[in-house]
């Protein structure tokens, strides 16, 4: 009588599983999206965005116009030049009087050093695209991650990307992204 | 009749369904616009963090002229964005209302004249943390 017992199996109907498993599939094809999120991270200023309290040397004006033609402190620029312009305004090589002014500031890691107070200001018309708006931004983007390149290889001898985060907050210090719209 | 034997079946749907599972992330939202995102080269991948609004400026679908705003899941005047944020926010938990975002997912055709208007909104409400979406260029 035993024996007869062990000797059926009992087995559960797997022919459902399929269906079970299509219905989950269709369900997370339907309630997932396949873009991912990139974005471009910008904290607005607390402080008034007006520049008056601001040394004229030490603002860079980017302004846009209705048609999205660009010109930098006032003049007719291409954006090709935007990297070159901020670079030269906040390293100010030369200490020039008419480019950004640097202050002496205690870095922790780096100790004393020359830090630019160069503002980024942009200016945009009521009819300026917001494309052209995001290519400037992206371009100025571009240029601080350069500029911390550089400081980084100069005083670490590594890449701003391969920096442990110590590190990467004192080269933060050293190049502040000051952007004021 | 020979039969083609459907065991391995389960399986195979199994592993798409882990496939998409991996790939895909969930959607909060619908937008119930058109918005195509400008592109560029420093755009970084969100944190997914919590506390986060979306703000959608872009076209109608219907093809109406002119840009629309929607908060979240809702259309909104483009003078009620800030009330709209704060009442999103408002239905936070604290920890979340900390690192509270706003995600502004603005067609790449749209005027500055709104994108400042959103943005002096959001300031006047104390929501200074935002993020400009984006599509990232791979060149």
């Amino acid at each position: 009588m035993l024996r007869a017992r062990r000797s059926i199996r009992h087995e559960i109907n797997a022919g459902s599983i399929a269906d079970i498993a299509f219905l989950l599939l269709i369900f997370f094809l339907l309630t997932s999206t396949m873009d991912r999120n990139y974005s471009m991270r910008r904290d607005l200023p607390a402080i008034s965005t007006d520049n008056s309290a601001v040394a004229e040397r030490n603002v860079l004006t980017l302004s846009l116009n209705n048609v999205d033609e660009l010109s930098i402190n006032g003049k007719p620029a291409t954006f090709d030049k935007v990297n070159t312009r901020i670079k030269e305004f906040i390293l100010n090589p030369a200490n020039d009087k008419a480019l950004s002014e640097k202050v002496i500031k205690t870095v922790k890691l780096l100790g004393e050093v020359p830090i630019s107070a160069g503002v980024v200001s942009i200016k945009t018309d009521d009819n300026t695209s917001y494309s052209a708006y995001y290519r400037l931004n992206d371009m100025i983007n571009k240029t601080f991650l350069e500029l911390k390149d550089q400081k980084a290889q100069k005083v670490f001898g590594l890449s701003y990307g391969k920096l442990d985060e110590y590190r990467r907050k004192a080269i933060d210090e050293s190049v502040p992204v000051n952007i004021n719209e | 009749m020979p039969t083609v034997s459907t065991a391995a079946l389960p399986d195979i749907i199994f592993m798409l369904l882990f496939f998409f599972m991996m790939t895909s992330t969930i959607r909060r939202h619908t937008a119930k616009l058109n918005v195509k995102l400008p592109t560029a080269q420093t755009v970084e991948k969100r944190t997914d963090a919590e506390g986060v609004c979306f703000v959608y400026i872009g076209q109608s679908r219907s093809g109406a002229a002119g840009m629309l705003v929607q908060v979240n899941e809702d259309f909104v005047e483009l003078n009620k964005v800030g009330v709209a944020v704060t009442a999103v926010k408002s239905k936070l938990t604290q920890a979340k209302q900390d690192k509270f975002i706003v995600s502004l997912k603005i067609h790449k055709d749209a005027r500055m004249k709104m994108v400042k208007d959103v943005k002096a909104q959001l300031k006047q409400v104390g929501a200074m943390q935002i993020d400009y979406s984006g599509t990232h260029a791979t060149f």
